[in-house]
């Protein structure tokens, strides 16, 4: 049966495409074939600098898929041997989440990570050999300050990733009510972390570890006249999303708190551009093919 | 719809002719989605005839070799060679198998693209 359709894509460009998502290591992933499909479907709708646009996007992407994690929290936990004065023999985890989180008891990143630091895995590190990673989810069990600033062990607040760094420095705020740990034993742990985050976390003294820091997709990549055109670009993108009523364009466009992020893991950051996550409905009947729904 | 996109092991002789005279025309891949086959499908066909040299990449798009046009040539039915028989090929996919005379075939209109 023939099907009834209008590509706007030519050999050229449909290969070019395919081997970027190779380069990238995405063919590896599973359902790969159905990805790709709807990543082209996703572009079919964009006019030629919308397309062009987001090609060079992409081709910065992050997407860190779930079996990439335990190697992602090692390189972040294994900066811990730059604090040479800590005791690692126990490590105190802690889920990053608000008061507010958890109050909603949703399932969230944090908790995976924190249970990822469980793998036994980590026992065959040098560092790590003799340590026990002990995960405190309920924060009123949280270790005396005294004991634990005399005793040097560390105590690490851990998520998968960190945007604006509003929610880390919120949780931090509110664990210190609670303990006052000084920022000797007090750190931050994500597999990913927007560089502004990483610098308004380190700016309020709370040590960070992280294995990848990433920039703004468009504000640190271009500047002047470019900049303002590629802007313009993914305005006329977000334009089409605002068709649905639901978008909350003030929230998230160019991602929350303006992040830019072009990161995706088991879950994508809403600190993405929503161009990749939002799945609108649009005035046709029709829904926006996210690539990398939420 | 949903699409039913055909499986293949090996790329058969027509789909060969097909993207070879398309990427000649610079044609874009709509005839092979319209036959069903996926973006990936598309892409991977492409890449094959690419690394089997009969089409090269040039500075805005694809296009065929010395080889690749060698191969249209002895391969294309010389009698096909009139005027839009050039670059139309015969639609493998919706050929039908052959009616009696008294036998009446009515496809139904969702399979219609036009």
């Amino acid at each position: 049966m023939r099907v009834s359709i209008e590509s706007k894509f030519d050999f050229k460009e449909v290969t070019e495409l395919e081997n970027l998502f190779k380069e990238k290591e995405w063919s590896k992933i599973e359902d790969y074939e159905n990805f790709f499909e709807n990543f082209c479907k996703f572009l079919e709708v964009l006019n030629e600098e919308q397309t062009n646009l987001i090609k060079e996007l992409t081709s910065e992407f992050l997407w860190i898929t779930d079996n990439q994690y335990y190697k992602r929290l090692r390189e972040s936990l294994l900066q811990l041997s730059n604090y040479p004065e800590l005791d690692l023999s126990k490590i105190f985890i802690v889920p990053l989440l608000t008061h507010n989180d958890r109050n909603k008891s949703k399932t969230k990143s944090s908790t995976r990570i924190a249970y990822c630091c469980q793998n036994h895995q980590f026992k065959n590190i040098e560092i790590f050999k003799g340590t026990t990673f002990k995960i405190i989810d309920n924060p009123d069990r949280l270790p005396r300050a005294t004991k634990l600033e005399t005793r040097k062990n560390p105590i690490i607040l851990v998520d998968d990733f960190i945007g604006t760094g509003e929610t880390a420095i919120t949780a931090i705020e509110e664990i210190r009510q609670l303990q006052n740990y000084s920022n000797n034993i007090l750190f931050i742990a994500s597999l990913v972390c927007q560089e502004e985050g990483f610098t308004n976390i380190r700016d309020t003294g709370v040590n960070i570890l992280c294995s990848v820091i990433r920039q703004k997709g468009l504000s640190n990549k271009y500047e002047g006249e470019e900049l303002k055109e590629k802007v313009e670009i993914m305005n006329s993108i977000e334009n089409v999303l605002s068709t649905d009523v639901k978008f909350d364009r003030n929230t998230f466009g160019f991602g929350y708190g303006k992040s830019e992020a072009l990161v995706t893991l088991t879950r994508t950051p809403n600190n993405t551009f929503p161009v990749y996550w939002y799945e609108a409905s649009l005035e046709n009947g029709k829904k926006w093919c996210a690539p990398f729904p939420r | 719809m949903v699409r039913t996109i055909p499986k293949i092991s090996k790329m058969n002789k027509t789909i060969k002719i097909k993207i070879l005279v398309l990427t000649k025309n610079n044609g874009s891949i709509t005839e092979l989605l319209k036959d069903g086959f996926s973006y990936g499908q598309i892409a991977r066909m492409t890449n094959e005839l690419i690394e089997k040299e009969l089409i090269s990449s040039g500075h805005d798009n694809l296009e065929l070799t010395e080889q690749g046009h060698l191969y249209l040539r002895n391969n294309l039915n010389p009698n096909q060679q009139k005027g839009s028989e050039q670059w139309i090929l015969p639609e493998e996919k919706s050929k039908i198998e052959k009616l009696k005379p008294n036998e009446l075939y009515l496809p139904s209109r969702n399979e219609l693209d036009f």
